[in-house]
């Protein structure tokens, strides 16, 4: 039950789950938190600098043999690093890797048939981060600073052709930059840099996934740092 | 009964459609309904249409909007649980290719999603534009052409979830429960049956969609009118109501909400919000401070207590302050009022549910006579 302020009279409409339903409706909805996503983080510092702290968790590297993602050179993509040592888990977190730097790519190249985000990205989730790729295009502007990846789980279906995913991202360092601007935008987000994104990872071949369905919250409490 | 919703959750708030989260871009922006978004500023990502409106809101307007954020004034109920998510028609057969097509197919890759998914839905392979003879809709899988002019008629459909869920166990079970038994996300539902056979995951009740509604009702929040307006003197009334100034019912008349899922199977449910209690607190550091005048009835018509219009004596619904404040110091009188929200449906579960509108709170002076006598 929600209280009606008497004061409000500009109402906007959303998408209950009642009403629409298999779009992934990517979540600039006006509005309150809970379908709003925000930028990717960033880590402290400019330039890649690495977190100064010396308990800074270690940050997945990429395998030598990842494909090749096209990520402008002033934004830095970090993902702590997570292995489970269960061989399936991990091979969903290295997909979910793969799937952010492709969205990332995608992002930066404004081109929502990018090959590499199209290749980790289907169904609802390629439908929902599409419109998030082409509002970035419409913006004319790309994203630079650094992005974090943490607190990444997965968790198996019984039958394994399922993987549900969690992640949170910490965007407080992660700024919009218009295209060919050397200088970037501010980031006033606050608290909504941190934000949960939950999804389906889908199994499309022998430890190969593509991310099916994925939502956010922005704000996240299990996300929120300092 | 198959796919209880129950079954895997608990609790929950507000509900909204699937939605996939971009990275936005810049920072907060003023929500039109005076909400923060942490989102872009100002874009705002209309969601896809496809197969929309198979629950519609007999208020919808009103039902689908959002001038209260979850958690700045939503109540602290935790009694019951509307879904997280459900099983649901989505989208029609001509729907659901074109939705297939444009974000599943991909012809550049040996995508065994897709190729699956063809096989499934399409049968032929190719784009599915022949319907063999004698196929019926109900025939597959496999289907023929996503069962587009095939008899009898019906729709696919797919889960959905509650966006509000997001971060709950809840949620994330819903995740594990996206394909039907075939390991395909939409199922086939010919007109006038119940729901897909073949799917493990929550499928939404009458009275699950009346929890929904129940969650996503608003009621009006809890205020007061009292008199005098500026100041109050120690041991003389304060007379508190509510009433609608311009005359007729009041504030706190019963809220209904119905929603429909307008596609077989169709049912409705109705929930009704009714006021019960309308309680003062007078805002003392002490309760000997005050006397309050209780229980302060809520009238058929949505009113609470009587207008000041100079009358003497005890008012039905008030206060008394039997202290003055200090300098610099106010009473700040608030009023609560409960909701019993209750369904057209059977009995039992957690109905009805009881929500507490806490109010907004006003400022109070309280003087001693004498300085009254002296203006």
């Amino acid at each position: 039950m929600r209280r009606r302020s008497r004061s409000t009279t500009a109402r906007f409409a959303s998408r209950a789950a009642g009403a629409v339903a298999a779009l992934a409706t990517a979540a600039m909805l006006t509005g309150c938190g809970a379908s709003v996503s925000q930028p990717p983080a960033a880590l402290p510092g400019t330039n890649g600098a690495a977190p100064a702290s010396s308990s800074a968790p270690a940050v997945a590297v990429l395998p030598v043999d990842a494909p090749k993602f096209a990520i402008p050179s002033d934004l830095h993509l970090v993902i702590e690093a997570d292995t489970t040592g269960d061989t399936t888990k991990d091979a969903v977190l290295l997909d979910a890797e793969y799937q952010f730097y492709g969205f990332v790519e995608a992002i930066s190249t404004g081109d929502v048939k990018d090959a590499n985000f199209k290749q980790w990205t289907n169904g609802d989730a390629y439908a929902g981060l599409s419109q998030s790729v082409q509002t970035w295009k419409s913006r004319n502007e790309r994203l630079t600073g650094t992005d974090r990846l943490y607190k990444r789980t997965v968790t198996m279906s019984k039958d394994g052709s399922q993987a549900a995913y969690s992640a949170c991202e910490d965007s407080s360092q992660a700024y919009p930059m218009k295209i060919g601007s050397n200088t970037h935008e501010t980031n006033t987000a606050g608290q909504g840099n941190f934000t949960l994104w939950q999804g389906t990872f889908t199994k499309r071949a022998a430890n190969t996934w593509v991310l099916s369905l994925v939502f956010t919250k922005s704000g996240a409490s299990q996300c929120v740092v300092g | 009964m198959r796919g209880r919703l129950n079954r895997l959750l608990v609790s929950l708030a507000v509900l909204g459609a699937l939605t996939a989260g971009p990275i936005a871009v810049a920072g907060p922006a003023q929500a039109a309904s005076g909400c923060t978004s942490s989102g872009s500023g100002g874009t705002v990502i209309t969601p896809p249409t496809i197969g929309g409106g198979n629950i519609t809101f007999n208020m919808s307007v009103h039902v689908l909007t959002a001038n209260v954020c979850p958690g700045q004034g939503a109540s602290n109920d935790s009694s019951w649980t509307p879904p997280a998510c459900w099983w649901q028609p989505v989208f029609t057969p001509d729907q659901l290719k074109t939705f297939a097509y444009d974000y599943y197919a991909d012809a550049s890759s040996a995508d065994l999603t897709w190729a699956k998914m063809t096989e499934y839905y399409e049968t032929d392979g190719g784009k599915g534009e022949t319907t063999p003879p004698g196929y019926k809709s109900t025939s597959g899988p496999p289907y023929s052409n996503w069962n587009i002019g095939a008899d009898p008629g019906g729709t696919w459909w797919s889960i959905v979830f509650n966006q509000n869920m997001v971060g709950t166990p809840q949620f994330s079970a819903c995740l594990l429960h996206t394909m039907n038994n075939d390991g395909m996300p939409w199922s086939w539902v010919p007109n006038g049956d119940a729901a897909p056979a073949n799917v493990t995951g929550p499928l939404v009740t009458r009275e699950e969609l009346a929890e929904y509604l129940a969650s996503i009702i608003e009621l009006p929040a809890s205020d007061f009118s009292s008199s005098p307006a500026n100041g109050q003197t120690v041991n003389l009334p304060m007379w508190v109501w509510a009433a609608n100034p311009g005359g007729g019912a009041g504030p706190y008349t019963p809220q209904t909400l119905r929603a429909c899922m307008a596609i077989d199977p169709g049912f409705c449910a109705q929930v009704t919000a009714t006021a019960v209690s309308f309680t003062v607190d007078p805002g003392t550091p002490r309760a000997a401070d005050a006397q309050v005048f209780d229980p302060c009835k809520i009238s058929a018509n949505g009113t609470v207590g009587a207008p000041y219009t100079g009358q003497a004596g005890n008012p039905p619904c008030g206060v008394t302050y039997l202290h003055s404040t200090n300098q610099g110091q106010v009473y700040q009188p608030s009023v609560t009022v409960k909701w019993s929200v209750a369904w057209n449906g059977g009995g039992g579960g957690n109905w009805p549910k009881i929500d507490t509108m806490p109010g907004d709170t006003h400022q109070v002076t309280v003087q001693e006579i004498q300085s009254v006598v002296g203006q």
